[in-house]
């Protein structure tokens, strides 16, 4: 099959999961649907070509989010989380999707050179030096841990500060209970 | 430790038994394949704690806690924070600018890629003991809550 024709059918199959968690009435329901979603998703970003992004979704999207929210459900007990929408908000939604998919069309086809990304100078001095400079084979490594390691120090350090605030607010003795 | 008894295992416990070493060995080669393959410390942190997330849902926290402790974690997660900041370090002091990794030619012949693997470890050991003490802290409250 053509990676065309592939990258459309998922994208048809992913309209389909999202307007479907939309008006899901369960959360049971939508909670399967959004795994899903991140499934294809990954699907997705490996036909499109990064491998690793897909991986990330992968394993955080479908698997540990759903794992949290999943539990989180089943302690709290479905009965407390309505989640059934009104009329107003799908009408709402769909003007959105609307919009949305006017201004879609807007943006440059993926990979050609007449996107912006494609364009600047920088990317050929990355593609040209990553054998040279670097001396490795893979382009998203070279850019991201060495021309990019500060930016990378960053990212490590935002989770590492997630997993820290996650611990402070759990220690923290809460008296009044959210009702 | 009693969950892992082969007679408490339903299918769902033998087909995870069946499938958690192979897990392990592709986040192993994300992680060390990095610099010639798509992947690297995140994916490869990632794809461990989806693991452990596998192994806490069907075995019991009891199984991960005899391995690791939060207080463990925490310490794998900081470590790999100064792992990230070591080579930064060693070049800071050696004149040649943060991050410079050829500062690293004492280490190998290829120092850019000494530099890379050795900052993909320290993501790697960071992304995983942070979501896996997010996810255990984070189902251990509910489940005290509830009891």
């Amino acid at each position: 099959m053509n990676s065309d024709l592939m990258i459309i059918f998922t994208l048809i199959i992913l309209n389909i999961i999202g307007i479907s968690v939309v008006l899901s009435k369960s959360y049971t329901y939508s909670l399967v649907n959004i795994s899903l979603f991140s499934i294809f998703c990954a699907g997705l970003y490996l036909l499109l070509r990064a491998p690793d992004v897909g991986l990330t979704e992968a394993s955080i999207g479908s698997c540990i989010g759903t794992a949290i929210i999943v539990s989180v459900i089943k302690n709290l007990g479905e009965e407390r989380c309505n989640i059934a929408l009104s009329k107003f908000s799908i009408i709402f939604y769909f003007i959105l999707l609307i919009v949305m998919y006017k201004f879609v069309v807007l943006i440059p086809e993926f990979g050609t050179n007449a996107s912006p990304a494609n364009k600047s100078q920088i990317l050929e001095f990355y593609k040209t030096s990553t054998m040279n400079f670097i001396g490795i084979e893979s382009l998203v490594a070279s850019i991201l841990a060495s021309f990019r390691g500060f930016d990378t120090f960053g990212e490590t350090l935002v989770i590492y500060t997630a997993m820290i605030c996650v611990l402070i607010i759990i220690e923290i003795k809460i008296d009044a209970k959210f009702e | 430790m009693q969950n892992l008894n082969k007679e408490n295992l339903n299918v769902l416990g033998m087909f995870a038994k069946l499938i958690l070493p192979f897990i392990v060995a592709f986040s192993l080669y994300i992680q060390v394949s990095g610099d010639s393959a798509p992947g690297g410390g995140f994916q490869a942190g990632a794809v461990l704690s989806a693991v452990l997330v596998m192994v806490d849902i069907i075995f019991g926290s009891e199984v991960i806690f005899a391995y690791f402790s939060i207080r463990k974690l925490i310490i794998y997660a900081s470590a790999g924070v100064i792992i990230y900041l070591l080579p930064g370090i060693i070049s800071l002091f050696l004149q040649k600018g943060f991050l410079n990794y050829f500062a690293l030619n004492f280490l190998s012949t290829e120092p850019q890629k000494a530099g890379i693997v050795l900052i993909e470890f320290g993501v790697g050991m960071t992304v995983f003991s942070s979501l896996s003490i997010i996810y255990l802290k984070f189902i251990n409250l509910l489940r005290n809550e509830k009891s």
